[in-house]
C-alpha cells in the first residue's frame, strides 16, 4: 500500500498487520543510491536520515512512537534509498532509478521467505541481508 | 528568538522565521485560473482544504458562480475532515505533552499509550474523510472550482458515518480530557478576528467579524488589513491599518462564534473549565477539542442529510475579473484574492496564510510572557516559550525544540 507520507497513518494502516516492508527514501549522507535495510522491530531508525515536514510524524519518528506503544509489528524491514536530489520538480535520479529496480527484485525475493503467521511472523534464517552500501 | 533584558526589564522579543520565503503568489500569474486550487493545496501538507477551498471561492467569486447546496454542504463536509485530523494531531501529539510535562508525544506514550492511540485513531477518521470525498489525504485532488471531480454517493458515506459515531464520543472524551489539564495563569486582552455566518459555526462562509466591532465582507479585507515585511523575519507580519496586532484561529472562531456551537458542544465546554469567552492563549487546546467535538457531530449531520448532487460541479465560464475567498483553516482565517483576465489566466495573486496573521500576537504573547519569567534560566525559559508558541499551532511548532533563543541580558 502506499501512504501519503503521514507517519501517523502507519500505526492504523499495520495495525492487523504481521510482518511489515516499509520503503522510504533517506538522507543519511551516503553515496546516492545506496541501499539501507533495518530491522526496525529490533532497532531504532537513525531519526535524521528519515525526513520529516513540519506537521506529519516522519517515518522514524511513527515507528518509535509505535515502539513505546507497543504497536510494532513482529516483523519491520525499513528499505531507506538514498536519495540524491530534494528539491522540487524532477524525477529520480539514474543512481537512484537503479536502486529502486535493485532492491523490488531484492523484495520479491525477501517477501516470497517471510514465514506465515503460524511461525509467529519470526525472520527465518534464509533472509536476505542487504549489506549497507549495496545497491 | 532574541529576547533583550536590561535592568531586569525585558526591552524587546523578536521572532524570526527562516522558513524560506514562498513564491507562490509570484508564480501563479500566467496559470489557469483552474490551476490556483491544486497549485496553492502545496502552501500546506496538514491544511490542504483551507487552500484549495479558498482558491475556488476566490474563483467562483471573480466568475460570479455560486455552489450551493449538496456540493457546499460536501465542502463543509471535506472540512470538517481537516479540522479533525489537524485538531487531533495537535492536541494529542504537540500540545498535550507540554501540559503533562513530557519532552514529546514518544515520550509521552510510554505512560499514556491509550490517550495517544485515540488520538490516532481520530486523526484517522479526519483523514478517511478527506481520503473518500477529497480523492487523498494529502493533497486533495478532487475539489475544483465549481465543486468536485466525482461526488460520493449516500452509500459510499455510510462508512465515514459509521467512523463518526464513535469519534464524536472520543471527540467529548478529549474536551473532558483537555479541561483537567493545568493550565498557566495567563491572560490578555486581544482583538480575535473570524469569520461570522447568520447561523452556523463559521468554517467557509460567513463575513468578517471581530472583537473590536470589524464586520465587513470578505472584499473588503485589503482595505482592513495589512501586511508589512519586518527586518528581523522572513514571515510577513499582518496588522489590522487602525489597530495593530490581531488573533486568529480557534480562540477567535471560539470566542465571536460560541452561540453557534451546538448544545453538547458548549455544555462540554462550560464542564471543561471555560465560559463563553475564553482569553487564556494555553486553553486554546481545549477550545481545539470543542471544534472537534463540534466537527465531528456536523460531519455527521451533513452526512445524514446527504442527497448525491446531479452534477459534481456547476458550470464555470472564464471572464475578467478579481475574486475574493476566506475560509477557516484550523489555525485561522486563510485570504485569497485573484485577479483573471477573459481567458481565466491568472494575473495576480495574494495569499494570506493564518499563522502570518498570528505573528504580532505570537511576538506580543512572547513578550508579556517572558516579562513575567524573566528569572527563569535560559533553558527553562527556551521551553516555555516553545509551550506559548504552540498555542497558536502554528506550522513550526512541531519539533521536540524547534526555538533557539538567544537571552542578551545587561
Amino acid at each position: 500500500m502506499e501512504n501519503d507520507g503521514d507517519g501517523a497513518d502507519l500505526l492504523e494502516s499495520w495495525n492487523r498487520a504481521k510482518p511489515v516492508i516499509l520503503i522510504d527514501a533517506v538522507k543519511s549522507g551516503a553515496e546516492a543510491g545506496t541501499l539501507h535495510r533495518i530491522e526496525a522491530h529490533l532497532s531504532p531508525l537513525p531519526n535524521p536520515a528519515f525526513l520529516s515536514s513540519s506537521h506529519l510524524l516522519g517515518v522514524a519518528e511513527a515507528v518509535e512512537l509505535a515502539r513505546s506503544m507497543n504497536r510494532l509489528p513482529p516483523v519491520l524491514l525499513v528499505y531507506g534509498i538514498e536519495g540524491k536530489n530534494f528539491e522540487f520538480g524532477g524525477g529520480l535520479s539514474p543512481e537512484v532509478n537503479r536502486s529502486v529496480d535493485s532492491v523490488t527484485d531484492r523484495l520479491v525475493r525477501e517477501i516470497r521467505e517471510i514465514p506465515g503467521e503460524e511461525n509467529g511472523g519470526a525472520p527465518a534464517s534464509g533472509f536476505i541481508r542487504a549489506d549497507a552500501d549495496s545497491r | 528568538m532574541t529576547v533583550k533584558i536590561k535592568d531586569g526589564q525585558v526591552k524587546d522579543v523578536q521572532l524570526r522565521i527562516y522558513e524560506p520565503p514562498r513564491f507562490f503568489e509570484a508564480f501563479l500569474r500566467g496559470r489557469d485560473f483552474r490551476e490556483a486550487p491544486d497549485i496553492t493545496s502545496r502552501i500546506c501538507g496538514i491544511c490542504p482544504i483551507a487552500y484549495l477551498m479558498g482558491a475556488c471561492h476566490a474563483m467562483e467569486s471573480a466568475l460570479g458562480v455560486k455552489v450551493e447546496g449538496p456540493l457546499r454542504d460536501l465542502r463543509r463536509l471535506i472540512y470538517c475532515g481537516e479540522w479533525i485530523e489537524s485538531h487531533a494531531l495537535h492536541v494529542y501529539l504537540l500540545h498535550a505533552p507540554d501540559f503533562l510535562g513530557y519532552e514529546s508525544a514518544i515520550h509521552m506514550s510510554k505512560d499514556h499509550a491509550d490517550l495517544v492511540a485515540q488520538g490516532l485513531k481520530l486523526k484517522k477518521v479526519g483523514n478517511d474523510i478527506l481520503a473518500l470525498i477529497g480523492g487523498r489525504e494529502i493533497h486533495p485532488v478532487n475539489l475544483r472550482v465549481g465543486g468536485f471531480y466525482k461526488v460520493p454517493s449516500r452509500r459510499d458515506l455510510a462508512p465515514l458515518a459509521e467512523n463518526l459515531k464513535w469519534a464524536v464520543e472520543a471527540a467529548e472524551a478529549t474536551v473532558r480530557f483537555t479541561g483537567t489539564l493545568p493550565f498557566p495563569d495567563f491572560q490578555r486582552t486581544y482583538e480575535y478576528v473570524s469569520l461570522r455566518h447568520p447561523t452556523e459555526y463559521p468554517i467557509e462562509e460567513g463575513r468578517l467579524a471581530s472583537s473590536q466591532g470589524l464586520d465587513i465582507a470578505i472584499p473588503e479585507y485589503e482595505r482592513n488589513f495589512e501586511e508589512e515585511h519586518v527586518q528581523h523575519s522572513n514571515a510577513l507580519h499582518s496588522k489590522l491599518k487602525e489597530r495593530g496586532s490581531y488573533f486568529v484561529g480557534p480562540s477567535a472562531r471560539y470566542n465571536l462564534n460560541f452561540d453557534r456551537l451546538t448544545p453538547r458542544c458548549r455544555e462540554e465546554a462550560k464542564k471543561a473549565g471555560i465560559g463563553a469567552t475564553c482569553n487564556n492563549p494555553f486553553q486554546s487546546i481545549v477550545i481545539r477539542a470543542v471544534e472537534t467535538l463540534y466537527a465531528c457531530e456536523e460531519a455527521l449531520r451533513i452526512i445524514g442529510q446527504y442527497e448525491m448532487p446531479d452534477s459534481p460541479s456547476v458550470p464555470i465560464e472564464p471572464k475578467a475579473g478579481t475574486g475574493f475567498g476566506c475560509t477557516e483553516a484550523p489555525r485561522g482565517i486563510c485570504y485569497h484574492r485573484y485577479r483573471i483576465d477573459e481567458k481565466g489566466t491568472i494575473a495576480d495573486a495574494k495569499i494570506v496564510p493564518p499563522t502570518s496573521q498570528n505573528q504580532k500576537v505570537i511576538e506580543e504573547d512572547l513578550r508579556s510572557f517572558v516579562t513575567r519569567h524573566i528569572e527563569l534560566p535560559d533553558d527553562k525559559l527556551r521551553w516555555q516559550c516553545e509551550q506559548a508558541i504552540r498555542n497558536y499551532d502554528p506550522c513550526i511548532s512541531c519539533a521536540t525544540h524547534f526555538l533557539t533563543l538567544t537571552v542578551e541580558r545587561d
